[in-house]
């Protein structure tokens, strides 16, 4: 594979690799609407300040709860939403501030790859007019050499090019999300988001994308920004993970030191709730949380975990914790992170 | 070895009339017992525990095989009788916590309504049992939820409901579809926390369905793995994840990414089993795995296998078992 990658000319702040998604104090509020009027009565703060680098070839998973933002961040970062404020910068350039104009040639880098591949593909099309469209849509190929790419791309992921002219409803769910990553290809991107790509699959077809998307990885220098709840998936995935917890990260840094070594009460927790599949261990000390993680809309004052959190004293009542990176560019936000 | 508290023999489900979801099914589960049904979407878990309470969609018909609770075949009940039952001595949970609420009326009807109808309490006396419920699955702020609706509470309150619900009349069995699914983590160990709590309580039997193996090895006392349609092993937990004997269980055990397994030499691939799981009018003759299985032969594509003894108390349906024991050495 010879893809020449020139953009890229950010240089992030661990030096050697050059970045391919910068993301500076990123925050996406949606306005809740009420009354008469539809006026707005307040604001989800779904992504409240997120910051974070990806290295060409790198990927990033992003883990939490359902509703901590990870999905909003995956949309915010392709400019699916529009951020309320920060920077998103894809080979150097910010996406938030350009034209959709302009914004149309850096598309081609960035493809997204969803959950359901039920509903992620048009039934009405044809499998191998779904993986053409981006194709045409960007004037990249059209006639005999479009049909070679679609059958090209087909057999990089595991389908065969005959199967071009079926409709979606004819393939299983680990065949589609087939068709849905040979869609996101196409366009030869630098950086695909896949949210949440394998949990709607069976175990043993879960097994068979993750590999897939691993072996595509590198093959192709790809970099991934992966979203999913399930831990064992994205340590298997992921370089460098990034808890969130109510629209804000929580600890971020190498697999290794989050998984091995989790300095935030958060993840520690997240990590012992995960039931392990070797009942040896199941009588293993687990942390387990109260209550249920708070509304978006109306988040705890101070540190937004306090409300959960054992630790929890008066200062994180009042006073956030900043993200503080610590060694290896592992960073945690809590204000007890070196007791802990 | 105490008398099961619900014991399944031989059921067959079809749909149409002419598929086989369920395939000879059989196996039961005492007083105080967790049984775990595990197998992928598709694999006939959840009609198997749907037919046990005849909450079957009306495309599905069990055809065949005996259900034994408290000596009677629930299949041969008329359905006065096996409504006394459904509800008040085999309670299920289901996944999806909101569909199963009714979204019109209070919470506090709806847990009362079940002692008002089995039990044949006042109304008050229900609702003030259904305080206590509440209580017990732990959820704050009792009186505010009674009167409040379905679509006011998260999803791990509403499973509590749900859990609440069914530990109303103090069932013998409880049969769990998935009840954590669509919950988070964190939710989830909450949840299953209070589930083996109460089962500790009341000597609750329990048939816990999930695709989780994670939740298998933490909360079963014997697994029962099914695939097409057909179980194709039984055994006790530890012997399941230390000798899974069917190829199809050790595929699925192998295809698990673990935590906590996270190497700095980089990347390991999984195990993936190949292919994937046949559709139900195009089974295979024989073993409905064959296709997949690194092991097959002539044998397993003519007959289905018979229930072998691989271990104690630990059988497997594989022409190969021991085979592929000696492959793994």
């Amino acid at each position: 594979m010879t893809v020449v990658r020139e953009y890229s000319r950010g240089v992030g702040e661990r030096g050697e690799k050059p970045l391919v998604l910068r993301v500076h104090g990123l925050k996406k509020h949606f306005p809740i609407r009420g009354g008469v009027f539809s006026r707005i009565t307040g604001y989800v703060h779904a992504v409240d300040g997120v910051s974070f680098d990806l290295p060409v070839g790198e990927t990033l998973g992003f883990v939490g709860e359902s509703g901590c933002g990870k999905s909003t961040v995956g949309k915010t970062v392709l400019r699916l939403l529009l951020p309320t404020a920060g920077s998103v910068e894809i080979g150097g350039r910010d996406v938030t501030t350009l034209s959709e104009h302009a914004l149309r040639p850096l598309r081609r880098k960035m493809q997204m790859v969803f959950q359901d591949p039920y509903s992620s593909l048009n039934p009405r099309m044809t499998v191998g007019s779904i993986v053409a469209e981006p194709l045409v849509t960007h004037g990249i190929a059209g006639g005999r050499e479009l049909t070679d790419r679609v059958a090209t791309l087909f057999a990089k992921v595991g389908l065969r090019p005959e199967q071009m002219t079926g409709y979606p409803h004819q393939f299983s769910g680990g065949q589609r999300q087939r068709v849905a990553i040979a869609r996101a290809l196409a366009v030869e991107p630098d950086l695909i988001v896949c949210d949440e790509p394998v949990s709607a699959l069976d175990i043993s077809i879960q097994a068979q994308i993750i590999n897939l998307m691993m072996d595509l990885q590198d093959d192709l220098g790809l970099s991934y920004l992966f979203i999913s709840h399930d831990l064992a998936v994205v340590e298997l995935i992921a370089d460098r993970i990034a808890v969130m917890y109510l629209g804000s990260i929580a600890e971020i840094g190498a697999k290794e030191d989050v998984m091995r070594n989790p300095r935030h009460p958060y993840t520690k927790a997240l990590l012992s709730a995960v039931p392990l599949p070797d009942p040896k261990r199941k009588n293993r000390a687990q942390i387990v949380l109260n209550g249920d993680v708070p509304s978006p809309s109306n988040p705890p004052s101070g540190c937004r975990f306090h409300s959960r959190c054992h630790l929890a004293q008066e200062r994180c009542r009042v006073e956030a914790p900043e993200l503080k990176s610590g060694a290896g560019g592992h960073a945690v936000a809590c204000h007890f992170r070196d007791i802990n | 070895m105490t008398a099961a508290a619900l014991k399944i023999r031989g059921l067959c489900v079809q749909i149409d009339g002419r598929f086989d979801v369920v395939k000879n099914l059989s196996f039961s589960v005492c007083p105080g017992e967790t049984v775990c049904l595990v197998g992928e979407s598709g694999c006939g878990k959840s009609i198997s525990a749907l037919s046990i309470l005849r909450l079957l969609p009306p495309v599905a018909r069990s055809v065949a095989g005996e259900i034994y609770f408290n000596g009677q075949n629930l299949l041969g009940l008329p359905e006065s009788e096996l409504r006394r039952i459904r509800g008040n001595d085999i309670a299920m949970i289901f996944q999806e916590p909101m569909s199963s609420l009714n979204p019109l009326r209070t919470i506090g009807f709806q847990i009362a309504e079940v002692m008002m109808l089995h039990m044949g309490w006042s109304r008050a006396a229900a609702w003030a049992r259904a305080a206590e419920l509440l209580e017990i699955v732990r959820i704050p702020d009792v009186p505010q939820v009674l009167d409040g609706y379905p679509h006011q509470l998260s999803g791990g309150m509403r499973q509590r409901v749900m859990l609440a619900m069914a530990l109303a009349c103090k069932p013998a069995v409880i049969l769990a579809d998935e009840p954590t699914t669509a919950l988070d983590v964190t939710i989830q160990a909450q949840i299953t926390g209070l589930l083996a709590e109460m089962q500790q309580k009341f000597g609750t039997a329990i048939v816990l369905i999930t695709h989780d193996m994670g939740l298998v090895a933490e909360n079963a006392d014997r697994v029962v793995v099914m695939y097409a349609g057909r179980k194709v092993e039984e055994a006790p937990v530890q012997e399941f994840f230390q000798h899974p004997a069917h190829p199809y269980s050790r595929g699925l055990l192998n295809s698990l990414p673990q935590l906590g397994a996270a190497n700095s030499c980089g990347q390991e691939r999984l195990k993936e089993i190949p292919g994937m799981v046949p559709a139900l009018g195009d089974l295979p003759s024989g073993c409905p795995f064959f296709p997949r299985c690194e092991h097959s032969d002539g044998i397993c594509r003519e007959q289905f296998p018979s229930y072998e003894s691989v271990g104690i108390d630990h059988i497997a349906a594989c022409w190969h078992p021991r085979a592929m024991e000696e492959n793994q050495q």
